[in-house]
């Protein structure tokens, strides 16, 4: 039994949240007693000593204990437009005491009831009592609560007549025992569990992969030896998703300790402070996670800042003015990175800083993080360059100091007065002390515009560790950055190399040459990489694990920009692929170029790998034409065998290869196989995925149909260890019908096969 | 071609090539650092019974041309899992359960990587999807955890969300 207890409310269909008006899309559970439907209003922690303060104005942790925000229906948002004093306008209703299992309500500026029975003094709650505010006397005849915003809303309640609420009051709430994953709320997830897991199993059988089902009726009596053993035990849990190993951390005690381990490394914590932090739950989430998660912190974070500072009014905006959430929210992470942190190894903090005060708190928030323990760090969000530049100087402390630092992600984004990326961030040189705060990392990731990135690489000293570098996106300049990195990368990731010239070109082949003994994984996406003439010679890369290609434009802002001088788009330097041999350019060798090559993804830019787009997809509608009109570029890492008389290629460290090989247009369970399928699997032996798995099985094609007088022996059934042509369900396999793609491609194919 | 014996928990002795058996990292130490050239010699399999050896023989054969697993590399992102199974593993793996926990005790005894992943694969499909009561019906265990700390997973499961 829960010890915790919580505050609900009535739930009114339709209506959204009184306090941020996104109520509807908020994750709740709802539960009905009676005939009436509730949500929760308020998780009330069982906390010795612990005092809980409902009203509208905040003042100070020390003072009032979590608060939690309840705004009067009617009550004027804008405080400061009201003739009244400030202290006729504070709505603070009461406060509730945690003491010895046991909760006290004590009435402060309104009108509080237990059980319709008005209190003046501090009175026990117990479980099922209804807790009630009175109405306020300047006379609401209609519960108008939520502001401008749920006026819709309103009129929707009107028409219901709102049945079951009191007149004599503007909330009634019901003290109840905190209810934990509510079963109706389990039983819909582990129903939808069993709907993904059904269509796996159809996967699976096709796939002649051993059925789950197959022991699942079968109780197993014998000593489960494995299943007690943790290492063994560890191993197993470790294939499970992530909400399966939720789970199964109800089974026993070292089930519930090994996948703890496992969701510690797979899990985030995501403190989130946007519109919905004048929410209620949202309030008290500092403080119910330090008291929830004392035993089992997780060590990887995300904190999300709302804009505070703002003048702007929408609802991404949280009011930081005094007595308002967006205050508490300041004190709360004032008193939470106070409290024991330093299990925290990854950070993400982003925040929308509109404001040279929105700026000044997070860097408050970064002074006061546990800067002895992150390893990674992420800094996202983005900056109105503008505001900030009008309202003085804004300036990173150099005082910030991080000793365990491995990983720097910067995913910022600078943004100009009209709301788009800026092209130019040199003023931006209050970025120095955090780029040297930063600078000894082993990898840096910069997932922002050029010009940020620039203007942030060229505020370090220097980056004298860097083992590991990606880039969203590399122009001249961030290229000279990359020439000038003395120690070996281990991975460089380059998603778009805009604005180049031929001459970069070389410049990115003399790089590659330059650390080919030591990379182990790269990514790059060349614009029309497969139709030019200038000529990417790529080295050996003796250690090579992980290799993924793009090519062609993403049809983003930044990309076409500037046409001028760029490789590709505009088609001045057309750029392809060829890989070093003896003599100059020559054909591929995976056994001499890539003989460690474990993953190859070679993916047209925009077709889903890297960020596809609706125009992108129509391309891949039919696999067939897709692939008949990119194989030039296909062809240089999938040769043709043209000499009989040499073995073909067949590179047998590969097991994962990513290429476009389904058809958008048909369902996910049918594959759609593409030319040349069987060739690239044969040459990629250890490629197990759904399509290789589908060429290599053995396929029973139906005998023609026996005439009448043919002897049925005649009619032996011929199987055939070759590849097939999957079609969508609806049509038939006989060879009238087949397509005409379909026919070409089966012609092509027909000497390989092997009758047995 | 080198042999060696090796004596199951039954006492049956059987004589593998050593080849065949390289995949067993146990054994392939043993080999190395004891200097078993006598074809005569015996590694006694105390952990193994016969039926299970044969088992765990079958698929060393079957893959003993295979490149060694591969392990992710400390600096390489963490990926999915590969939970992809061969035809011919997704065959030789259907056996009674019983069997199937022998073949992954023994495959962890005699450090096989490519067998005691395959077996966990299977066994974690079976776990996919079930509640925590239909799991310990499965596999016979006995819940020892109080209603205090099951509340208490409740709440951290409440806090965790993939990455």
């Amino acid at each position: 039994m829960s010890q915790d207890r919580e505050l609900l409310t009535r739930y009114i269909r339709g209506r959204g949240c009184w306090c941020c008006g996104r109520g509807a899309r908020e994750r709740m559970y709802l539960r009905q007693l009676g005939d009436l439907i509730y949500k929760r209003f308020a998780i009330l922690p069982n906390v010795e000593d612990q005092k809980y303060t409902i009203g509208d104005t905040f003042t100070s942790r020390e003072e009032q204990g979590e608060f939690i925000f309840w705004t009067r229906p009617g009550h004027d948002e804008e405080q400061g437009t009201s003739k009244k004093s400030k202290k006729e306008n504070i709505n603070n209703m009461c406060e509730i005491y945690c003491v010895k299992n046991q909760y006290w309500v004590s009435p402060l500026n309104g009108e509080i009831f237990i059980n319709d029975v008005k209190i003046n003094k501090k009175t026990v709650l117990k479980l099922g009592d209804s807790l009630s505010f009175g109405k306020k006397l300047e006379g609401h005849k209609v519960n108008t609560r939520g502001s401008k915003r749920d006026k819709d809303a309103e009129k929707k309640k009107k028409d219901t007549k709102d049945e079951g609420k009191d007149e004599r009051y503007d909330e009634v709430f019901l003290f109840k025992e905190r209810e934990l994953d509510p079963a109706a709320f389990l039983e819909s997830e582990i129903r939808r569990n069993r709907i993904v897991m059904e269509r796996l199993e159809e996967d699976k059988k096709r796939l002649a992969i051993v059925s789950k089902k197959r022991n699942f009726k079968a109780v197993y009596n014998g000593n489960s030896v494995p299943l007690h053993n943790d290492l063994v035990l560890s191993h197993i849990l470790s294939y499970l998703p992530f909400g399966d190993l939720k789970t199964v951390r109800f089974v026993s005690k070292l089930w519930n300790d090994e996948s703890l381990k496992i969701i510690k490394k797979k899990a985030v914590v995501k403190f989130g402070f946007g519109p919905g932090y004048s929410a209620t739950n949202e309030s008290m989430k500092l403080f119910r996670y330090v008291n929830e998660m004392k035993k089992n912190p997780l060590p990887n974070w995300e904190i999300n800042l709302p804009a505070l500072g703002t003048t702007r009014a929408d609802e991404y905006k949280v009011d930081a003015t005094p007595g308002r959430p967006g205050a508490k929210l300041i004190a709360d992470l004032d008193w939470f990175l106070g409290e024991k942190t330093d299990v925290v190894k990854q950070l993400t903090l982003s925040g929308e800083l509109e404001s040279i005060f929105d700026h000044e708190i997070l860097v408050k928030v970064m002074k006061n993080l546990p800067l002895g323990t992150i390893q990674n760090f992420e800094l996202a969000g983005g900056w109105a360059l503008k505001a900030l530049s009008e309202n003085g100087e804004l300036e990173f402390p150099t005082t910030i100091s991080f000793k365990m630092l491995q990983e720097f992600t910067l995913s910022m984004g600078a943004f100009n007065v009209e709301g788009y990326h800026a092209k130019d961030c040199s003023t931006m040189t209050w970025l120095r002390p955090l780029a040297n705060a930063v600078n000894r990392v082993r990898a840096l990731h910069l997932r922002c515009r050029s010009p940020l990135s620039l203007s942030f690489i060229q505020q370090a000293d220097s980056f004298p560790n860097l083992e590991q570098v990606s880039f969203h996106y590399v122009n001249p300049e961030g290229l000279k950055f990359l020439q000038k990195l003395d120690k070996p990368l281990s991975k460089l990731e380059l998603n778009r190399l805009i604005h180049w010239k031929s001459a970069d070109v070389l410049a990115f082949q003399k790089l590659l040459q330059k650390h080919s003994n030591s990379l182990k994984s790269l990514q790059f996406i060349l614009p029309n990489c497969s139709q030019g003439s200038m000529v990417l010679e790529l080295p050996i890369f003796p250690q090579l694990k992980t290799l993924n290609l793009g090519y062609g434009s993403s049809g983003d802002d930044e990309d076409d920009d500037d046409n001028d001088n760029r490789v590709g788009t505009n088609e001045k330097v057309l750029v392809t692929v060829a890989f070093r041999g003896e003599y100059g350019p020559d054909a591929i060798s995976y056994a001499k170029h890539f003989p460690s090559l474990q993953s190859l993804t070679l993916w047209p830019s925009g077709y889903g790998k890297y960020g596809a787009t609706e125009s992108y997809r129509t391309y891949l509608s039919d696999i067939t034409s897709f692939w008949e009109k990119h194989t030039k570029f296909y062809e240089i890492f999938f040769p043709l065998h043209q000499d009989e008389h040499e073995p073909p290629q067949i590179c047998k460290t590969l097991y994962h290869l990513d290429v476009p090989h389904q058809s958008f247009d048909y369902p996910d369970q049918q594959l759609h196989i593409f030319p040349r399928a069987a060739e690239i699997a044969a040459m990629f032996p250890n490629v197990v995925n759904d399509w290789t798995t589908e060429i290599k099985k053995p396929v029973t094609i139906p005998p023609p149909r026996p005439e009448k007088k043919v002897l049925r022996s005649a009619s032996k059934k011929v199987k055939v260890q070759a590849t097939r042509v999957l079609r969508p369900r609806g049509t038939t396999t006989r060879a009238s019908k087949t397509t005409p793609a379909a026919a070409a491609s089966a012609k092509r194919r027909a000497p390989k096969r092997k009758i047995n | 071609m080198p042999f060696v014996n090796l004596e199951s928990s039954d006492g049956d002795l059987v004589k593998v090539d050593v080849d065949v058996i390289k995949c067993s990292v146990t054994i392939n130490a043993l080999i190395e650092h004891l200097g078993l050239e006598d074809d005569n010699e015996v590694v006694p399999l105390q952990n193994v019974g016969t039926e299970t050896l044969h088992k765990v023989l079958a698929w060393a054969k079957h893959h003993k041309d295979d490149l060694p697993s591969v392990d992710d590399d400390e600096d390489d992102p963490p990926r999915e899992r590969r939970t992809d199974i061969t035809t011919w593993d997704a065959n030789f793996i259907k056996m009674e359960q019983i069997q199937l926990f022998d073949l992954i005790l023994a495959a962890n005894y005699l450090d096989i990587s490519g067998l005691l992943d395959l077996g966990c694969k299977i066994v974690a499909d079976m776990i996919k999807g079930k509640t925590a009561d239909e799991i310990r019906t499965m596999f016979n265990i006995v819940n020892d955890l109080t209603p205090q700390e099951q509340e208490q997973i409740r709440k951290e499961n409440e806090w965790c969300e993939e990455k």
